[in-house]
């Protein structure tokens, strides 16, 4: 059988470079890489009026680096190196087509390079991208060199390096342009890596582009100072770091809030938490794809006053436009990640995806981080976060191959050098960046609740009264005795006042845990009658059916009243309704009165025959405070209570809720009833208020049909009221009624 | 129509069982799975589904279930007590999986939420669940949810957004016929949804289409980001049935292994998305599209001279499973109705219209100033699918207003709140 090879066309060198590179700052950041790769702590790119300069202070190229590499296109030494020659840093090339991207950017190119090991003998070479036709063979494409001994002006006076010159510039560079092209290639490396080397240092951390434009001087220190004063405005700092990964190592995941954030927290706070990838539940029968990661997240505030001289408006504008979170292979950034110009890139994390869904629950997160609820609704959204992701590609792929990983199980570049590939891999990433995202908004909403918990908890104010009587006394003898003695006399009485308060305060703290417990053996039992109301409908449903088949009237009957039973279950159970309902036991509404009294005369109906409810007296646009409609039902439904306990022996049994907008701007809803009276005076009537405080004696032979009776429903009624700025109180009764209740409160204007 | 009950209990399946067979719907068979038997059926499809998503089978190469020859699955919401491996305990975990890898083409979970028979949020039920429907045992026994006729409904109980039982399997199977066909094209164009009519449509309706749409444009200054969304694209962009993206991915690829096979499985889960899209957020809101019952009430004069009589309006409601005019008067209709139908019928169970160009014809709005005309002051009542008076001083209680969860001016809507059932929650009535 014959043999032949195969011969390559010249056009595939444009096709690995022109068309593979979309932007020009991905085919600058190709040159820049390889100034990296070889070693520079400086990188200049130069815009002149009809070339480009692209230099550096690396080690340079050797005669025989030009000929056995550079004239190599695909060669993959970068990846069998891994290393930098002097400085040991990871490479970022890996398939030798990078030169190639030149040819986007212009249609000459000229190489000029000093290896640090011949200081006096410049390599010097010619490419003139245009003449390379199609059809060609490619190993017959020529370029000229030769070794001259002057070499070009490299940054920071370097006797090595290696100077790029565009010419044939296939666009013009104006200063919109220019500036743009600054911003990439200013964001060309990660921003908590180090960008500015100090004092003469040749670290493998220290990098440091420039771009030299007439056009946009300044532009760079005024962009620097403009992330320097944003940083400083972050409100929290999320990181995480994988290492050996693909060796069973867990990543960890930190999160850092400032103090005040959130309001109300005092000092600052951190999370630490580990976590084994996949991250995803469903996905732990996958291997490990991953072996090193590290991010860095900040979360800002876009709105309220901002420090550092920045306004509300400069932070989101430049949040829009470079915030999110980017993606840096060896230390460059892939553009796509985090792009303002690509939607899905932009939203690689799927953030404002789950925002779209209304998800409230992390779906990453363990389930020991699923106590708070709706945390995820504290997700920082896409334009309030900056952060980057740090990668190495050839390093992933190092590792996977000596673990025997088939290609496509490990992080992977595509040719078009601004992403990765979508595989598994990649997803493992992204959902362990997710994690540390959700575990960050998990934490955040427990800070929040507990500063509200808090809030409630400050220091009783009878301690200040103390403190504040303990300064007086100091300072007695610089104040005139009467002074002295009308300001201690206000103040002891002020504290005795707050003291009886506290009081009161406490002994309701009291009641909660009983009332919590009779509130879950509610919610229980309300289980309960949702089952025994299904066997009552199957019943009914089953008796009619038979009543009908077989004509007895007796038991169509029988049916009917089993039907009533359960609408009478069902209207009873709309009592524990607001309980169950998380909107309903969310406060974030005024809620209008006249619904929620319907609400609870309905639901208390079958339990109080005969009484006639009066409801019309209510202005629809009359609202309730903003409150849940949990407690606000739970307000009324404890005075109706009362009122029929009140009315058990009356032969008249009458409620009407009259609401009104009074003098001096208060809005009220009074409730009256029909019943024996208060059995005290209007003023001692506040009493009643107290925990297990009774003026009503139900008598033995009611017992059983009166509701609750312990003394603590009125307690509960001003326990709510209170912390939604009400006031409760009995009030002068109204015309034909024994009682008037009154909740008021400071009306909206009309 | 075959049926099949499942739940984790004998008794409990026998509970759904009887329940449907006390609706007596017609030409309905109902077979029961429980115990070890679903356990083996179920593990059976999970082993399939995950050879297909992550390893080297084709869709053809693993063994079929039970699932695959019926019509409508009716499955309980707690399984906890089947011996499952892993945490799939509840009919939402394997929902999605029937629907993708069976043959079955509508999913019912029963007693997701015991305590809710009428959700008033999004007017589609329960929102969140990952099957088609999520009901409660004693809505199987209600003859109109079967039937959709309120002669049929129990105590008058007949939820607007219930679908017609018996009909959803034909529905759906033509619904993923056509996706299957239509995989890379545009769901609105094939929807004959207009970009300017996609544009106006709330950000939140809009967002299933535009988190879809994989483009280069990050801004939407006209608002119709997601108007180009394929169904392709709507597959990988959607979790509900399959979660796992990587997975959904993985299977797209498949697609030149066994074409059809993938492409089925695509269809079925995209079918069920765009339906429940098309319900939740195009229709629900009854903004871009109006149904006849929310137009007459914002249109009255519709019913011509017989406006004034309230058996008239509900009359409309069963006309509108008929012929044009829908109980309409015929010539308002010809003139002004006919032409501004939505006219896909795969999406819809009852007659649309384009309310925009309703509002904008003058010369229809112009009958509202006619004096030979008296209406009845009715409200359509969301649970029972029929008019009431607004006062009715024969009732206990008027018809209850509340307010839907969904942006737009048309979430203000009524109940007639049926004693006995649950409306949740709450506080969407003192809104």
């Amino acid at each position: 059988m014959k043999k032949r090879t195969f011969t390559v066309d010249a056009a595939l060198l444009q096709e690995l470079g022109e068309r593979l590179i979309g932007r020009a700052h991905i085919a600058l950041a190709e040159l820049i890489k390889n100034a990296y790769d070889a070693d520079a702590i400086n990188c200049r790119i130069r815009f002149e009026a009809d070339r480009i300069l692209v230099s550096d202070d690396g080690h340079g190229m050797s005669q025989q680096d030009f000929l056995e590499r550079w004239m190599r296109v695909g060669t993959t030494h970068k990846v069998d190196q891994k290393q930098s020659r002097l400085l040991g840093r990871g490479l970022t090339g890996s398939k030798g087509i990078g030169r190639l991207s030149a040819q986007f950017l212009a249609s000459e190119m000229t190489l000029e390079s000093t290896s640090v090991d011949q200081p006096g003998e410049t390599l010097f070479a010619m490419v003139d991208w245009s003449t390379i036709s199609r059809g060609q063979d490619l190993q017959k494409v020529e370029v000229e060199w030769e070794m001259r001994r002057e070499a070009p002006d490299y940054p920071d006076g370097s006797e090595s390096g290696t100077q790029i010159s565009l010419g044939g510039l296939k666009s013009k560079w104006d200063a919109t342009l220019l500036e743009d092209l600054g911003r990439d290639v200013w964001t060309l490396r990660s921003p908590f890596a180090s960008t500015r080397k100090a004092g003469g240092s040749r670290e493998a951390g220290d990098f440091f582009v420039d771009v030299d434009a007439p056009e946009i001087e300044g532009a760079r220190d005024a962009f620097d100072k403009m992330r320097a004063n944003l940083f400083a405005n972050a409100r929290a700092r999320i990181r995480g770091t994988l290492d050996r990964g693909r060796s069973g190592a867990q990543a960890s995941v930190t999160v850092e809030l400032v103090a005040g954030y959130p309001e109300g927290v005092d000092e600052a706070s951190r999370f630490n938490e580990t976590v084994a990838l996949p991250v995803r539940a469903g996905d732990d029968a996958l291997p490990v794809l991953v072996d090193r990661a590290r991010f860095d997240v900040l979360v800002f505030r876009t709105e309220g006053r901002q420090r550092h001289g920045i306004s509300v408006g400069e932070t989101r504008e430049y949040l829009a436009k470079f915030g999110n979170v980017s993606m840096y292979d060896a230390g460059f950034r892939l553009p796509y990640y985090g792009s303002a110009s690509d939607k899905t890139g932009q939203d690689w994390l799927n953030i404002a995806l789950d925002q779209g869904r209304r998800l409230n629950v992390s779906e990453l997160l363990p389930e020991k981080l699923r106590t708070q609820s709706r945390y995820m609704q504290d997700l920082p959204a896409p334009g309030r976060i900056f952060g980057a992701v740090d990668i190495d590609t050839n390093h992933e792929r190092a590792v996977a191959e000596q673990a025997g990983a088939a290609p496509g199980e490990w992080l992977q570049i595509q040719p078009s050098r601004d992403r990765l590939h979508s595989n598994d891999a990649f997803f493992q990433l992204r959902d362990l960046v997710r994690f540390s995202l959700d575990f960050y908004a998990n934490r955040y909403r427990m800070l929040a609740l507990r500063a509200a918990e808090k809030q409630r908890q400050k220091e009783p104010a009878s301690v200040k009264f103390t403190q504040a009587l303990e300064v007086l006394d100091q300072g007695q003898s610089d104040i005139p005795g009467t002074v002295y003695r009308a300001v201690r006399k206000e103040i002891v009485e002020a504290r005795e006042a707050v003291q009886s308060e506290e009081e009161a305060l406490d002994q309701r703290a009291a009641l909660l845990a009983p009332l919590a417990t009779a509130g879950m053996a509610a919610l229980a039992l309300n289980h309960e009658l949702a089952r025994e109301r299904r066997l009552l409908e199957s019943s009914s449903e089953e008796l009619s059916r038979l009543a009908d088949r077989h004509s007895l009237p007796e038991l169509e009957q029988l049916a009917s009243d089993l039907s009533a039973s359960r609408d009478r279950l069902g209207a009873l159970q709309e009592l524990f309704a607001p309980l169950l309902s998380e909107a309903d036991a969310a406060a974030t509404e005024r809620l209008r009165v006249d619904a929620i009294v319907n609400h609870v005369v309905r639901s208390m109906r079958p339990l109080l025959p005969r009484v006639k409810f009066d409801v019309a007296q209510i202005p629809r646009s009359l609202r309730f405070p903003e409150g849940s409609f949990a407690e606000w039902s739970a307000v009324l439904q404890n005075v109706v209570a009362n009122a029929w306990n009140a009315m058990l022996d009356s032969p008249v049994k009458e409620i009407a809720f009259v609401g009104e907008r009074g003098a001096g701007g208060r809005e009220r809803l009074q409730i009256s009833d029909t019943g024996v009276g208060l059995g005290t005076t209007l003023k001692d009537s506040v009493k009643l208020f107290e925990p297990f405080e009774r003026s009503l004696k139900i008598k033995d032979e009611n017992r059983s049909v009166a509701i609750g009776g312990q003394g603590l429903g009125l307690s509960i009624t001003r326990m709510i009221a209170h912390r939604r700025a009400a006031r409760v109180g009995f009030v002068q009764p109204q015309a034909r009624f024994s009682t008037t209740f009154e909740i008021s409160w400071r009306g909206t204007r009309q | 129509m075959k049926v099949l009950v499942c739940a984790d209990l004998d008794s409990e399946s026998s509970e759904f069982s009887d329940a449907i067979e006390r609706a007596d719907p017609p030409d309905v068979d109902v077979d029961r799975l429980f115990g070890d038997d679903l356990t083996e059926e179920i593990a059976r499809l999970i082993d399939g589904a995950d050879r297909i998503l992550s390893a080297d089978a084709r869709p053809r190469d693993v063994p079929g279930t039970r699932f695959d020859d019926v019509d409508l699955v009716v499955l309980d919401n707690n399984l906890a007590h089947l011996g499952i491996k892993g945490a799939r305990l509840t009919a939402e975990a394997v929902a999605g999986y029937i629907r993708a890898f069976s043959g079955a083409p509508y999913v019912v979970s029963i007693n997701k939420n015991p305590d809710v028979d009428f959700d008033l949020r999004y007017l589609v039920g329960d929102y969140a669940s990952r099957a088609d429907l999520a009901l409660n045992v004693p809505h199987l026994s209600n003859a109109g949810l079967w039937t959709r006729k309120l002669v049929d409904a129990a105590k008058g109980f007949l939820p607007w957004y219930w679908p017609k039982l018996l009909n959803v399997a034909d529905q759906r199977r033509r619904q993923i016929e056509f996706v299957s066909e239509a995989l890379d094209r545009s769901v609105c164009e094939t929807l004959d949804i207009p970009i300017e009519a996609f544009s106006s449509l709330s950000r939140h309706s809009r967002s299933l289409l535009s988190q879809a749409e994989e483009t280069d444009e990050s801004s939407d200054p006209d608002h119709s980001l997601g108007f180009r969304a394929t169904y392709r694209q709507v597959f990988l962009a959607s979790p509900r049935s399959l979660p796992n993206q990587s997975e959904r991915r993985h299977l797209l690829t498949k697609f030149t292994r066994d074409e059809r096979g993938i492409r089925e499985i695509v269809a079925r889960v995209v079918a069920a998305e765009i339906d429940f899209w098309f319900r939740r957020d195009v229709l629900a809101p009854q903004e871009l599209l109006v149904d006849v019952p929310h137009l007459l009430m914002r249109m009255p004069f519709l019913l011509g001279q017989r406006a004034s009589e309230l058996p008239h309006w509900n009359s409309t409601v069963d006309a509108c499973a008929g012929e044009p005019p829908f109980g309409t008067d015929p010539e308002i209709f010809t003139k002004h109705l006919e032409q501004q139908r939505f006219r896909p019928d795969l999406w819809t169970t009852t007659p649309c219209f384009w309310w925009a160009a309703l509002k904008g014809d003058d010369e229809l709005n112009a009958h509202f100033s006619r004096e030979d005309l008296n209406w009845a002051d009715a409200v359509f009542c969301e649970d029972q699918s029929a008019f009431l008076c607004r006062h009715d001083s024969s009732r206990e209680n008027d018809p209850a207003e509340f307010v839907a969860e969904f942006e737009g001016p048309w979430s203000r809507r009524y109940v007639a709140n049926v004693s006995g059932f649950q409306y949740v929650p709450k506080s969407r009535f003192a809104l």
